[in-house]
């Protein structure tokens, strides 16, 4: 029969022998992972897309109308990951979290930031109501988590 | 015959062996995994099909060849890419609804 005193001194040395494994296996895994889980940022490709299938399908109908509601029937969006504002002359609509606008304007204003969003701003030249007007579309784009 | 002590000391030194060879084992098997560049592969493939399906019009049909045990999925407009069945697979979130159809290591998808 064990001593109290061998059964204490055999469990901290257990418990060391433990957090050792855990130490260096969790530094193999860190290594790893940091190594290979490398991203493909393709934000700025996505904003591109998204602004001209907008543009796309907001030219469709004659003449434009722009609305919340025109925005949801081009494309299914999360509203959580992603801010689109549409503007022409008197007529504007947003979607999404608009946080992340104020997150691009800081980006522009050359704040350095770790998790930043992707900011992309079109302009179109589109024919209304017989004069030719410019179509702005803002789109900023959060996930970050699956691109950074 | 082994005493009562020497059995105890060969069973926690068996535990032991067990427990670290099989971490090792797993750990392996994960670094394999991971240095393969599966996992880039079906990032690429799930970032590539979501901007071509975005950009894409209505009832196009989009055929992708890939290697037989790649499994493509759409749900609730994220776009899914697994290495076999039993692999969670990685997921993108995306912006519109397609339908997925799998023949041997072609995939058809079509955009509503």
């Amino acid at each position: 029969m064990k001593s109290k005193k061998g059964q204490l001194g055999h469990g901290i040395t257990w418990l060391w022998k433990f957090i050792m494994l855990v130490l260096v296996f969790g530094g193999v895994v860190a290594v790893i992972v940091s190594h290979y889980s490398k991203q493909v940022d393709v934000r700025n490709i996505e904003g591109a897309v998204v602004s001209r299938k907008l543009y796309e399908c907001l030219t469709l109908n004659s003449p434009i109308e722009i609305n919340k509601e025109t925005l949801q029937s081009c494309l299914t969006f999360d509203e959580n990951e992603i801010y689109v504002n549409v503007s022409m002359n008197e007529q504007f609509a947003e979607i999404g979290d608009s946080h992340l606008a104020i997150l691009c304007e800081a980006i522009e204003n050359k704040i350095r930031m770790k998790k930043y969003p992707s900011c992309t701003t079109s302009q179109y030249h589109v024919l209304y109501e017989g004069k030719s007007s410019l179509l702005n579309i803002f789109v900023a784009i959060r996930k970050i988590e699956k691109n950074l | 015959m082994r005493n009562k002590k020497g059995f105890e000391l060969g069973w926690q030194f068996f535990f032991n062996l067990i427990f670290i060879v099989s971490i090792i084992i797993i750990i392996t098997l994960w670094i394999h995994g991971q240095a393969s560049g599966k996992a880039f592969e079906k990032q690429l493939l799930a970032k590539e099909i979501c901007i071509l399906t975005t950009q894409a019009r209505e009832n196009t049909t989009i055929t992708i060849e890939h290697k037989k045990t790649i499994i493509i999925e759409a749900r609730n407009n994220t776009i899914i890419v697994k290495d076999g069945a039993f692999d969670k697979g990685y997921s993108y979130p995306c912006y519109k609804e397609v339908e997925i159809s799998k023949k041997d290591n072609t995939t058809i998808i079509s955009t509503k």
